[in-house]
């Protein structure tokens, strides 16, 4: 006999499809058909799969109470009337504590396109104190430090000029966070005139109107999105 | 909000589509479609018809508020499934930080028992074998119980079970091994019983 029954053990009892490798299966079948015993223990199996296998198209369980759709439906209906459903493109991708990190992201954005704005009257000091506020305001709750930590660690070294808004967005969110692009494309999806200006020129009168245009609405969502968080379970 | 009044498509995906674009109609048909399934696994893990009403209707207010993140892709029943056991837990979370006195559950009353398959009196005043071995599943350990009810009675995938009940495939593999092995000895005593 190559294997004990012991080391097989386990093996025999994971005998639906997919739940042991090709090699295992092999070492299971080479072990019972000279382990009567093993064989037995199959047997017991299979006469149990016979008896579970029918219920699988059903729900295997009591019946739930005859009241209980209908109370379910009263309570989906009073949650959709207490609270109007968000129809935002943003809401899906954003877990809870991503939105007011968003919030704070966007916030110092707005701070760095009013500097980029007037940055022959603005120096990057003020824009950092700016970026500071913004961040004590509320603490990034993920590692990594603080959105002017981030935000600043995502800019070039004393250089503003580099900058897409949207790779400074990327800046802001850990790699790790896996939805992450997902969410920038349906930002750049949504934004599009936005994510196409570039930081690297001076801002000519075609950007500011976008920047006002599009970068209001940008806030506009995310306030609905932190307003949204609050309420998410 | 979009309520209409009835729709002739009854495939699940259209109904959720519906139904994320605000349609009461298309969830309420959801709600009939999955209710039972939901249920069943929600009594799996809690053994109260009254704890299993409670957080089967969580479980759809969240499937509700929560449809707008659900992509196609993971089995709708793996999303709903993940749901309905995380509203389980949170209910008897609640339940022990309450302190309340609620009647545990079969299951768990017989946690203290080295061996729940050992009276078979409990298991022989049901007539029919299908209905004695759902019955020994519900006297099994809560993480076997909630493993053997999702791989061989829902039909889950191994993978799927460690999304939904929270665990890696190996330990899904060392619970499910674990149920069965209880199961196919209670079906032994069974059968003794009658020669």
């Amino acid at each position: 006999m190559k294997t004990n029954c012991g080391s097989i053990e386990q093996y025999l009892y994971l005998c639906r499809e997919g739940e042991l490798t090709p090699g295992q299966r092999r070492e299971v079948e080479a072990h019972c058909a000279e382990c009567p015993a093993c064989r037995s223990v199959l047997a017991g199996l299979a006469d149990l799969e016979r008896i579970v296998g029918p219920l699988r198209t059903l729900p295997a369980g009591p019946e739930p109470p005859r009241t209980l759709a209908g109370n379910i439906m009263a309570a989906v209906v009073h949650e959709s009337s207490a609270r109007p459903k968000p129809a935002t493109i943003l809401s899906g991708y954003l877990p809870g504590w991503v939105r007011p990190a968003l919030a704070c992201a966007l916030t110092g954005l707005a701070c760095l396109f009013l500097v980029q704005e007037y940055r022959d009257a603005s120096s990057i000091a003020a824009l950092e104190q700016q970026l500071a506020a913004v961040g004590r305001a509320a603490e990034q709750p993920a590692a990594g430090g603080s959105i002017p930590e981030r935000l600043r660690s995502g800019l070039p070294p004393g250089d503003l000029s580099a900058i897409n808004p949207l790779d400074l967005l990327r800046s802001v969110f850990p790699p790790s966070y896996g939805k992450r692009e997902g969410l920038f494309d349906e930002l750049a999806k949504k934004y599009p005139d936005l994510a196409r200006i570039s930081l690297k020129r001076k801002l000519d009168a075609g950007d500011r109107k976008v920047l006002a245009a599009e970068g209001q609405a940008f806030l506009r969502d995310v306030q609905r999105l932190v307003q949204e968080g609050d309420q998410q379970p | 909000m979009n309520d209409s009044t009835s729709h002739t498509r009854e495939d699940p995906a259209d109904l959720i589509r519906l139904a994320r674009d605000g349609d009461l109609s298309a969830f309420r048909s959801l709600v009939i479609r999955y209710q039972p399934y939901v249920y069943a696994l929600a009594f799996r893990v809690l053994g109260d018809p009254d704890d299993t009403a409670d957080a089967v209707q969580d479980s759809f207010i969240r499937i509700w508020r929560n449809l707008a993140r659900y992509r196609p892709g993971p089995k709708f029943t793996t999303w709903i499934y993940t749901i309905t056991v995380n509203c389980c837990y949170d209910k008897q979370k609640m339940d022990a930080r309450r302190n309340r006195v609620v009647d545990p559950g079969l299951a768990d009353r017989l946690d203290d028992v080295p061996s729940p398959f050992s009276d078979p009196s409990l298991l022989a005043e049901q007539s029919d074998l299908k209905e004695k071995i759902l019955s020994a599943a519900s006297l099994l350990p809560p993480a076997e119980r909630l493993v053997f009810h999702l791989r061989d009675l829902c039909d889950c995938t191994v993978e799927e079970v460690a999304e939904i009940a929270g665990m890696s495939p190996g330990t899904v593999r060392t619970n499910l091994c674990l149920a069965r092995k209880r199961l196919r000895l209670a079906l032994v005593r069974l059968e003794d019983q009658h020669t």
